[in-house]
């Protein structure tokens, strides 16, 4: 990884992707991962598309299963988001990361 | 929708007619709450949870209901400032698909199936998910809502307090009703920004 790189991914071409919601959430994870390694920075252009998927945004919320709470608010940026997707984001997260805090 | 009927449906009244979907179709969700939530009140969040809620439920019937095709319908009272709205499948049903998926042993009818498959992380098809369901069920609860779902010989009715009925004949499928009502501090999940989280 290339400290203070950039890379910014558009959300839209994966929503016309087959599979389910949770399959494309899936592949969005891998690719930020898979990005992560190259680029500080990863982030998701939304071009102000509501999204409203549960499914999709948690497999993005799993990251704080396999990263550090403060490293994946840094390194993952939203940008022309819907505010209530980035709501509905936050949501999952805190789902996500009370769960992680039960089992540690 | 058939001319004939839609000329006599009062014009406070925007409907979606029942539609028969062969694939989940992700713009329709956002088409068709764009038609409902038209004459609301601008409530932003309210819209987004009608969105939500077509969208988890369409994708659990193709998904987890093993069918090809699912119904939907819908409309909205502008007057009541009301979203009403219908989604069902003749597929496996919640209690099937929970059952045999071997994951819960401890089920033992109908109701506990569907009572369990709207818990967080509750999935017949990993430890991994399980939130759709439980964030439909966490919306209608705290707003004025009501939330039905029929499967099987379940039928549990959700809004402030929750009504289980264990029916004597099964539905063969599921159908998920909910009916939905804006107001100014209506409840859609969290209220915090990414910086916040
Ligand atoms: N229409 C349906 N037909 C058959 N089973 C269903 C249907 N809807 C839900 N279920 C059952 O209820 C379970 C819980 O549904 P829920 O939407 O909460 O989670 P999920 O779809 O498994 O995962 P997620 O929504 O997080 O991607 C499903 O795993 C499935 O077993
Ligand atoms: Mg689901």
């Amino acid at each position: 990884m290339v400290p203070g790189t950039k890379i910014t991914l558009i959300f839209k071409e994966w929503l016309n992707q087959p599979g389910s919601l949770r399959e494309i959430g899936s592949i969005i994870n891998d690719v930020i991962v898979f990005q992560w390694s190259h680029y500080e920075i990863v982030e998701l252009d939304f071009e102000n598309e509501t999204v409203a998927s549960g499914s999709l945004f948690d497999e993005i919320a799993k990251l704080f299963n396999e990263f550090p709470k403060e490293e994946v608010k840094r390194r993952l940026k939203f940008i022309n988001i819907d505010p209530c997707d980035e709501h509905l984001i936050v949501h999952l997260a805190k789902l996500r990361l009370a769960r992680k805090e039960v089992s540690a | 929708m058939n001319p004939e009927v839609s000329h006599k449906l009062p014009k406070w009244f925007l409907s979606f007619p029942v539609t028969r979907l062969a694939e989940p179709s992700y713009p329709l969700a956002g088409q068709v709450t764009q038609i409902l939530t038209e004459k609301l009140r601008g409530v932003e969040n309210f819209h987004k949870a009608v969105h939500f809620a077509i969208r988890e439920v369409i994708e659990n019937s193709f998904e987890h209901g093993q069918t090809d095709h699912c119904y939907m319908c819908a409309y909205s009272v502008p007057s009541k400032q009301i979203v009403r709205l219908c989604i069902l499948d003749t597929g496996i049903g919640i209690p099937e698909s929970m059952i045999t998926s071997q994951r819960y042993p401890d089920l033992r009818n109908d109701i506990d199936a569907v009572d369990k498959a709207a818990e967080y992380g509750v999935s017949s098809k990993s430890d991994e998910r399980g939130i759709g369901l439980y964030l439909l069920r966490d919306v209608a609860e705290k707003n004025e809502a009501s939330l039905t779902i029929l499967s099987g010989k379940a039928k549990m009715d959700i809004s402030k307090d929750i009504k289980k009925t264990l029916l004597d004949i099964a539905f063969p499928g599921t159908m998920v009703n909910l009916s939905i009502k804006t107001r100014r501090d209506f409840y859609y999940l969290s209220t915090s920004d990414w910086e916040e989280l």
